[in-house]
């Protein structure tokens, strides 16, 4: 029984990882339509560069914060890039080609070895929780990551920004006829979902290892998350985040060779009932 | 035979004479390089047949071409089971491999297409990573018994090179038929107006599924030849990075026509193995070159129109 909370506890944080995760890729997909293929890459980054600075400076917080700016300057420039092309596939292959050759760059800077950053002292506090010892890094992720979610959902719903934002995904033309400049809010939540996946970096660098092959996991993650939550929809992610967290802790202790099939089957199940997603639009 | 055709098949005879002769003039090496050029050839025009026709970018080839190439590996190595029942099985085993892709991905078009069949061939290439009873996880297997079909050994390089050449040539000519068939041409009105070929009376989806199967079938094909050619499997034959190049390898050729695939599959190979020698960093050069074709050549070589360009006039082709 005890065995089963923590699997439960473990696959609930891993979850709250796994939103921080997928938000920034979510966030462009539901806006941009641009299914960013750099979203692994952009991960990775962010958690080399905090794990620079936290070699040099030793200090986390500065860590997240610097390879989350990085990584919003990457996503500045991906987004200059992706400008050349006009469908949403050229964009997504075009991105893909980007995610291809900066993964081979960080090989050659950063080297071939599995890495991990070192937890903060602020999280180092033993937590009990139904007398049992729980690591408190991982309730912070999961704090984080609830935290993450209702700004968001804050700005999207709320917020004037975020009304612009959603008027444009259902009609770029109109929104720029009322005299609002569409393309930069475009490079803004592109620069957002740039900071968000970098700060996902460095805070998902400290909780599972990362090297080579990192990104494509991620992408991975971050793809199964999102269709199977409804693609572009917050809410659905953060569901979709849970799921795909439970399995993967359940799964990784009980069939520990089968995980990945156990992933495919519920994205099966899942799209049975609701080919869009949890909680998708209709396409 | 008008005069007007006579160019043509000329070309046709030397090409022909080109490729049978490759491995007397160009070393046992860049024999083997074609070779594998080859095979992600047929593979990218299993690509092909579902981009340029079907008009869905599919991320799964190269997890088809990994089953065939396990369960070939698999039963030859493990189980020693006679290669006559080997070869039909590796291929049976892509197809069925795609019958539970498509079946999964057919409801989905366009950008939702790709990232279904992006989701699914990660988990397979993750699910021949963890399941180490049967893939023997990372590392694979090694040194897969190459078969002897009627006393034609594969163990040459030769031998392999022209295996691979006629099993391309039947290949490609297939693809054609089916391409230019009443089959084919629906495939390409579902691209243009799925709603009207809906109207139509035309079961889109079950068409598009037969699409995915005949593109798994071929996929399989030329993962058996990769195996053979290779003599091993691993979890990255079937990953990401393999899948870009098959994507790579359409790009360059040209994704409206299937001579691209072949085109684009030998001249990527080639790519890797020439800058191989220099560094080891290869893909940082195929990315750029990537992300420049996809810029500044989106309908790939054989979509440059020698005659548009000359004359100025943009000729209309469609972008994807």
């Amino acid at each position: 029984m005890d065995k089963i909370i923590i699997q439960f506890l473990n696959g609930l944080t891993f979850g709250g990882l796994l939103f921080i995760i997928s938000s920034g890729f979510t966030l462009l997909f539901g806006v941009m339509h641009v299914v960013n293929m750099a979203h692994g890459m952009f991960y990775i980054v962010g958690a080399y560069i905090g794990l620079t600075v936290q070699k040099q400076t030793g200090n986390w917080l500065l860590a997240i914060v610097v390879a989350s700016i990085a990584v919003g300057t990457v996503a500045f420039l991906v987004e200059k890039l992706v400008r050349f092309v006009k469908t949403d596939l050229s964009q997504a292959l075009l991105t893909l080609g980007i995610a291809v050759a900066i993964r081979d760059l960080c090989l050659i800077i950063w080297g071939g070895l599995p890495q991990i950053m070192k937890e903060p002292s602020f999280t180092q506090f033993p937590t009990k929780i139904f007398g049992f010892t729980y690591p408190g890094y991982r309730l912070f992720v999961l704090v984080l990551s609830l935290f993450i979610g209702v700004v968001m959902w804050f700005m999207l719903k709320r917020t004037q920004y975020g009304r612009i934002i959603r008027a444009g995904t259902d009609n770029r033309k109109m929104v720029s006829a009322l005299g609002i400049n569409i393309d930069r809010t475009y490079t803004t939540v592109f620069v957002i979902a740039g900071l968000l996946t970098g700060l996902s970096g460095a805070v998902g660098g400290t909780y599972i290892g990362f090297g080579p092959g990192t990104d494509f996991t991620i992408l991975t993650y971050a793809l199964v998350v999102v269709i199977m939550g409804g693609l572009g929809s917050i809410p659905g992610a953060a569901l979709g985040a849970i799921i795909v967290g439970l399995v993967d802790s359940f799964g990784r202790t009980y069939v520990p060779q089968l995980t990945n099939f156990l992933m495919m089957g519920s994205l099966v199940i899942v799209l049975l009932f609701r080919p869009t997603g949890l909680l998708g639009r209709k396409e | 035979m008008t005069i007007k055709q006579t160019p043509k098949i000329l070309s046709i005879v030397f090409l022909l004479i080109f490729a049978f002769t490759i491995p007397f003039w160009l070393g046992s090496y860049w024999t083997q390089t074609v070779t594998m050029g080859m095979t992600i050839g047929i593979t990218a025009m299993s690509f092909i047949l579902l981009t340029g026709y079907c008009g869905v970018v599919s991320f799964a080839q190269m997890s088809f071409y990994a089953m065939a190439a396990y369960v070939f590996a698999l039963t030859t190595k493990d189980y020693q089971w006679p290669t006559y029942i080997n070869i039909p099985l590796a291929i049976l085993g892509a197809v069925i491999l795609s019958v539970i892709f498509g079946a999964i991905s057919i409801r989905s078009h366009g950008i939702f297409f790709l990232m279904m069949t992006l989701a699914l061939s990660q988990l397979f290439s993750g699910l021949m990573l963890d399941w180490q009873s049967v893939t023997h996880g990372y590392s694979g297997f090694t040194g897969v018994a190459r078969p002897s079909i009627f006393g034609f050994s594969l163990m040459e390089t030769n031998h392999r090179y022209y295996t691979t050449l006629v099993v391309l040539i039947i290949c490609y000519l297939v693809l054609l038929r089916i391409v230019s068939s009443p089959f084919g041409l629906s495939l390409q009105g579902i691209q243009d107006n799925i709603r009207r070929m809906k109207a139509l009376g035309f079961n889109t989806d079950l068409r598009r599924f037969v699409a995915i199967l005949i593109s798994g079938f071929f996929a399989g094909i030329a993962g058996l030849l990769g195996i053979f050619s290779t003599a091993s499997v691993s979890p990255a034959t079937g990953d990401l990075s393999a899948n870009v190049m098959v994507l790579m390898a359409a790009l360059i050729g040209g994704i409206w026509r299937l001579e691209g695939g072949i085109l684009g599959g030998i001249i990527v190979i080639f790519l890797i193995n020439f800058t191989k020698q220099f560094t080891s960093r290869y893909w940082l050069i195929i990315g750029i070159l990537f992300i420049l074709i996809m810029i500044f050549l989106p309908n790939g070589l054989l979509g440059i129109d020698v005659k548009a360009m000359m004359s100025k006039r943009k000729k209309g082709y469609k972008k994807i």
